[in-house]
């Protein structure tokens, strides 16, 4: 038996997939609905049938034996459902509102200038490896209170889980799961240290201690599980959005103007930015009985795809889906999922894109791609401007 | 729902002099934390500790309408109804 080949996303099922560019064939994958792929998995891109599936109780994140990420149990919150998936987010919640991640403002913004100190004077810079990756890992690694000099072994592990090598699927799990074992291994280590600790102000200390009505204590496991998801979802996706957001800025000097001299615009634009990019493109969902979403029946059994990629140019929803306009305040997408699973640090990513761009914007105002040079772009687990050559009028 | 949006009623309706026009609510089943809503309109929408939405004032003047349906219109639950007062009362 031999595996198709490899398909990053479902975009290239269309013609005019452009890897750059992909938002076209994210669209035109709107208007194939209903749409399977070769093997027969439905591809769920209308933005009423994403939102619908994912409020749906019989929809669940995973089919109870496979888990994301090379888990070997239900990653937390992601994996869980129900009654179980509403104590975990009931603790968590809390944790990652507007409110509670605004107190991470100063060192951010401390921080992002940090970075951009290191390349300001030089007129040029690979932006992804110095300013778009280091950000959020070390914004994250804080937060959490995992240790900086472990920085190198949470970037290995998140690359081999998000976007693991492998010429097939089976081979794909395998790499994911072998890094995914050596994760388990560092954490169960890092508990051990911390429980013999004093606690301090950061989430681990918060889970350990963590005590609720509702969701009780944490067992060291549960823990575990947490982190293990926090580190992938802190460490890759506000990287690949940054770089998607600044690219595509890079690549728009007019509209990126407008927001150096208006930066209250930037909350807005991001939202606008984050809709037309979906850095992360989809997600899959088991449908654990016979169910009808938005006329559309599916049967018990099935493993969906979930396009928020393509919900987010859905012309029923948003009109002129392919033009951006950073003047639209009503922008409506699922560039964090909907519904049960709507992603838990989205508020964080948010307050992280803000004041990345608001410090880039203040300090090196003229950037853009540097002349004959162009982004690299990857759709493969999370889209990303890898390679992000920017030039600019060297400052102080 | 893990946190649901309440409504605090007539809580800081900015003492407006303008007659209410229309009727706002968020429903609780629906919300799931986005926070479009109160980053967008932080007069009529305030976020509870988890992050899910609290409507600050139920009825709101024509001077807050066209906001509050672009806030229902970037909610991506649509979980905001923007109703007419009037329309309301006819029906009843």
């Amino acid at each position: 038996v031999t595996e198709s080949a490899a398909v990053f996303t479902p975009a290239e099922y269309m013609p005019s997939f452009d890897a750059a560019c992909p938002q076209q064939a994210y669209h035109d994958l709107v208007a194939a609905s209903p749409f399977e792929s070769p093997e027969g998995m439905p591809i769920i891109t209308r933005m009423a049938e994403v939102v619908a599936l994912n409020r749906h109780p019989a929809v669940h994140a995973t089919d109870g034996v496979h888990f994301n990420l090379g888990g070997t149990r239900p990653l937390i919150p992601l994996d869980l459902d129900g009654a179980e998936h509403t104590r975990f987010r009931k603790l968590l919640d809390p944790l990652f509102s507007p409110r509670a991640v605004s107190r991470l403002s100063d060192p951010v913004r401390a921080l992002t200038n940090e970075l951009i100190d290191g390349f300001a004077g030089k007129g040029e810079v690979e932006l992804f490896e110095a300013f778009c990756a280091p950000l959020p890992s070390r914004t994250f690694i804080r937060l959490l209170g995992l240790p900086t000099a472990d920085l190198d072994r949470f970037l290995e592990f998140k690359e081999a889980t998000v976007r693991p090598p492998g010429a097939t699927e089976s081979e794909r799990e395998a790499n994911r799961r072998r890094a995914g074992e050596a994760m388990y291994a560092y954490l169960e280590g890092v508990l051990g240290d911390r429980r013999r600790e004093l606690p301090r102000d950061d989430l681990i200390s918060g889970f350990l201690t963590t005590e609720d009505a509702d969701a009780g204590r944490l067992t060291d496991e549960e823990v575990i599980d947490i982190c293990y998801l926090l580190v992938i979802a802190g460490l890759d996706t506000v990287a690949s959005s940054l770089s998607c957001l600044v690219a595509w800025l890079a690549q728009h000097p007019v509209e990126r103007d407008r927001l150096v001299q208006e930066p209250s615009l930037l909350p807005a634009a991001i939202e606008e930015l984050m809709r037309f990019e979906s850095p992360v493109h989809l997600g899959h969902r088991w449908v654990a009985e016979d169910i009808e979403i938005d006329g559309r029946r599916v049967p018990a059994g099935t493993k969906v795809m979930v396009v928020w990629a393509s919900a987010n140019l859905d012309p029923e929803v948003i009109p002129e889906p392919l033009t951006v306009d950073l003047g639209r305040v009503d922008t409506r997408h699922v560039s964090f999922a909907s519904g049960f699973h709507r992603c838990l640090g989205s508020h964080l990513a948010r307050l992280e894109l803000r004041i990345a761009l608001e410090e880039l914007h203040r300090r090196l105002p003229d950037y853009s791609i540097t002349p004959g040079e162009r982004p690299s772009y990857i759709n493969y687990g999370v889209r990303a401007a890898f390679r992000l050559p920017l030039s600019f009028t060297p400052t102080t | 729902m893990t946190s649901g949006a309440r409504m605090l009623g007539e809580v800081a309706s900015g003492g407006h002099d303008r007659p209410s026009t229309h009727r706002v609510t968020v429903d609780p089943q629906r919300c799931c934390g986005h926070g479009r809503c109160y980053s967008l309109v932080p007069e009529l929408f305030d976020s509870d500790d988890a992050g899910y939405a609290v409507v600050r004032s139920t009825e709101i003047g024509e001077q807050l309408v066209q906001r509050a349906l672009g806030a229902a219109t970037a909610c991506p639950e649509q979980a905001i109804a923007v109703t007419p007062v009037r329309e309301e009362e006819g029906r009843k």
